[in-house]
């Protein structure tokens, strides 16, 4: 064996270390999925999910066996490529019980499922939803809710005692801020924040979803499903119809106040949860969200109402708003059919509901897109521009935003937002172009690529088995460098072209 | 006030809010009898979709299975149908389901129906959903259970896979120990 190859293999072992914990933990999440088959006697199922823990197992003592040594501090480099290879893993495994369920027309769509999921996205390529058992239900609702909070996050959190480079991996997954110093309590206090919410939430869409006409064993799953997705912001529900499927205003409006919290800063939820109420009102997401979720809504409504697309406020509120909003928090949910977006809906409301899922949620959340301390920090950049220019050359112009303390707004703040949202524009032109070359109508085009890109979920009616397998593979990769944003990708294509160039 | 004195209230509110739902969006008041020599006749729900500005205010006749449940409001009720190419919701005064027989998940294929109604495109009463006012139901072929039989490949599959996974498993662990033996 060349001296190069056990030198590249050493650098790789580490990370191998990292990523079969990670896709091992996977195998245990599974089991969640396989008793709730057993419950329904579900058994070819119950046999799947067997099947994809095994796999799955057998992939993750693999990777310990090879690589296996006790866990050492690894580099910003290296961190990335955990993260990346972590995901990609969890994505082929985590596909198995899907296909072998034969609800997916092939691996690739089942892939394709699951990365919707994880990204919490929430497109979906299943056929026949509305057979499909308990057991692959909970298995999409609980990709999605593992998704939001993080596939790494979760597995810090089941580290019993300190582990070097755990805040290089957890900040690779997309999340920048520790709630508490050490980083595996801070993901514990992510999990604990999202497990009191799932308790709440659930239990009031269970009494809701009994209120309004469904089995109460069933109203206790869909209520389950439903908060696993708005909380996430991933937009799946068990039904074909998505959210139309309940006919019921106050399911709506249950499901809306839960994606707005789930696309809340786990930061804000800690600091509101440890006493600091009035933060709400004074964080620069929410108020950058609150600002452009009312202007966009107003547009799109405006719209709406001009094009006489609606016949009432209630409708308009119903159809109009709920979409944007579901837009914005990168959540998804439906109550519209896929193609009334294109077929109804004019030119100005298309335009202001594919920007709401460009800009989406905040930063360290369940939610995609730009975020909205990006815009916030973007926006302030112009002010203090216009400031200084306006300003005696002598004056010293500060300009602060608020970010759970006021924090002075330095130029490498404003550096890093407006390179995400360059990129994150720059991947959307890109996969807009080759739906657009793929047959689709540019409208159509841009909504269902900004969907992808900002892990939205809405679609215009794109989506769907039949697509071109090229175009699957372009919106797996655009929802997963849109969910990890960007850098951690970046580093690991880098990574593996160099190793092929060697 | 504390924590669990506001989840309360929340509840409550919700109750009383799905009640004051409840309250105002089911005790419609029946349409207007259409004459049945006007109705349409389209080739699927995506085409009733695609076609919602032609369709609008028209009486329709649909053909779909009765996918989830028969969703009781008050005097109302709610069943959704799927013809293979996509779902609609169709509601109707709450004797006009009564002959459905099986409602389709997993387990069962549902009732196979013949739905005549008014499809409207945002419809008032319903806040502006794509729906069917259904004026008559028929049950063109009984739903049935549906058996799901376990084949001899996927048991084979899932006892090799299961075998090795826990050879694997017992050879990590013995490392492992004898690893933390040797510190």
């Amino acid at each position: 064996m060349s001296s190069a190859f056990i030198k590249k293999f050493r650098n790789l072992s580490p990370v191998g270390l990292y990523t079969g914990r990670v896709v091992l933990l996977l195998a245990g999440v599974m089991v969640i999925p396989l008793v709730t088959s057993l419950l329904f006697w579900e058994l070819p199922i119950v046999l799947d999910f067997l099947v994809g823990i095994s796999i799955t197992s057998v992939v993750g003592f693999s990777l310990l066996l090879i690589c296996g040594r006790e866990f050492q501090e690894i580099s910003w480099s290296q961190s990335m490529i955990v993260v990346s290879l972590s995901w990609l893993f969890a994505m082929m495994l985590s596909a198995i019980p899907y296909y072998l369920s034969g609800y997916w027309k092939s691996y690739l769509d089942a892939m394709f499922d699951v990365m919707s999921g994880f990204t919490t996205t929430g497109l979906v390529l299943a056929q026949d939803l509305d057979h499909i058992p308990y057991g692959i239900n909970m298995w999409r609702h609980l990709l999605t809710w593992i998704g939001g909070q993080g596939i790494i996050v979760l597995a810090l959190s089941f580290f019993t005692k300190g582990l070097p480079s755990a805040f290089k991996i957890y900040v690779g997954e997309g999340k920048d801020e520790r709630l508490i110093a050490n980083v595996i309590n801070t993901a514990r206090a992510i999990w604990y924040v999202s497990i009191v919410y799932l308790l709440v939430g659930a239990f009031v869409l269970w009494i809701t979803g009994i209120l309004i006409g469904l089995p109460v064993i069933k109203a206790l799953f869909h209520g389950l499903w439903i908060f696993m997705a708005a909380w996430s912001t991933g937009g799946f529900a068990p039904q074909s119809q998505n959210i139309v499927y309940y006919h019921s205003r106050i399911y709506e409006i249950i499901t809306m106040i839960f994606f707005i919290i789930g696309s809340f800063n786990f930061n804000l939820h800690w600091t509101i949860w440890t006493g600091n109420r009035k933060e709400i009102y004074r964080n620069l997401e929410t108020v950058t969200f609150s600002i452009t979720a009312t202007v966009l809504s107003m547009i799109a409504i405006w719209e709406l109402f001009k094009l006489n697309v609606y016949p009432n406020a209630i409708s308009l509120l119903s159809r109009g708003y709920y979409s944007i909003l579901s837009a914005h928090t990168t959540t998804g949910f439906m109550t519209i059919y896929a193609r009334q977006f294109i077929l109804e809906w004019g030119p100005l409301a298309l335009m202001a509901i594919t920007v709401a899922m460009l800009f989406g949620g905040s930063a360290s959340s369940t939610a995609g897109g730009f975020k909205a301390v990006r815009i916030g920090i973007a926006f302030k950049a112009v002010i203090y521009e216009i400031r200084r220019l306006l300003a005696p050359e002598r004056a010293v112009i500060v300009e602060k935003i608020h970010m759970g303390r006021d924090i002075v707004l330095e130029d490498k703040y404003v550096r890093v937002a407006l390179t995400i949202i360059f990129l994150y524009t720059i991947s959307w032109i890109i996969l807009t172009f080759m739906t657009n070359a793929c047959g689709y109508d540019l409208p159509s085009s841009m909504f269902e690529s900004a969907s992808a890109i900002g892990n939205v979920g809405l679609s215009c009616g794109i989506t769907n088995p039949n697509m071109s397998s090229v175009l699957k593979v372009a919106y797996i990769f655009g929802m997963w460098i849109g969910r990890l944003e960007f850098m951690a990708v970046f580093v690991f294509i880098g990574e593996f072209i160099k190793t092929f160039r060697r | 006030m504390s924590i669990s004195v506001k989840i309360l209230i929340f509840l409550i509110l919700i109750f009383i809010l799905s009640l004051v739902n409840n309250a105002f969006s089911y005790p419609l008041p029946p349409s207007a009898p259409i004459p049945m020599a006007t109705k349409d006749t389209p080739q699927s729900i995506t085409d009733l979709i695609e076609g919602s500005k032609t369709y609008d205010g028209k009486v329709i006749e649909i053909k779909g299975e009765i996918i989830g449940d028969i969703l009781k409001r008050g005097r109302y009720a709610w069943i959704n149908i799927n013809d293979g190419s996509s779902s609609i919701g169709i509601w109707g005064a709450k004797e006009l389901f009564s002959k459905i027989n099986f409602t389709g998940d997993y387990n069962t294929k549902g009732d196979y129906i013949k739905v005549t109604g008014i499809f409207r495109r945002a419809d008032p009463k319903q806040g502006g959903e794509l729906d069917i006012e259904a004026l008559s139901l028929k049950v063109i072929s009984v739903g049935r259970k549906v058996e799901h039989p376990v084949s001899y490949h996927l048991i084979l599959i899932t006892l090799t896979s299961s075998s090795i996974a826990v050879i694997i498993g017992l050879i990590w662990l013995k490392i492992d120990f004898n690893r933390r033996m040797a510190h």
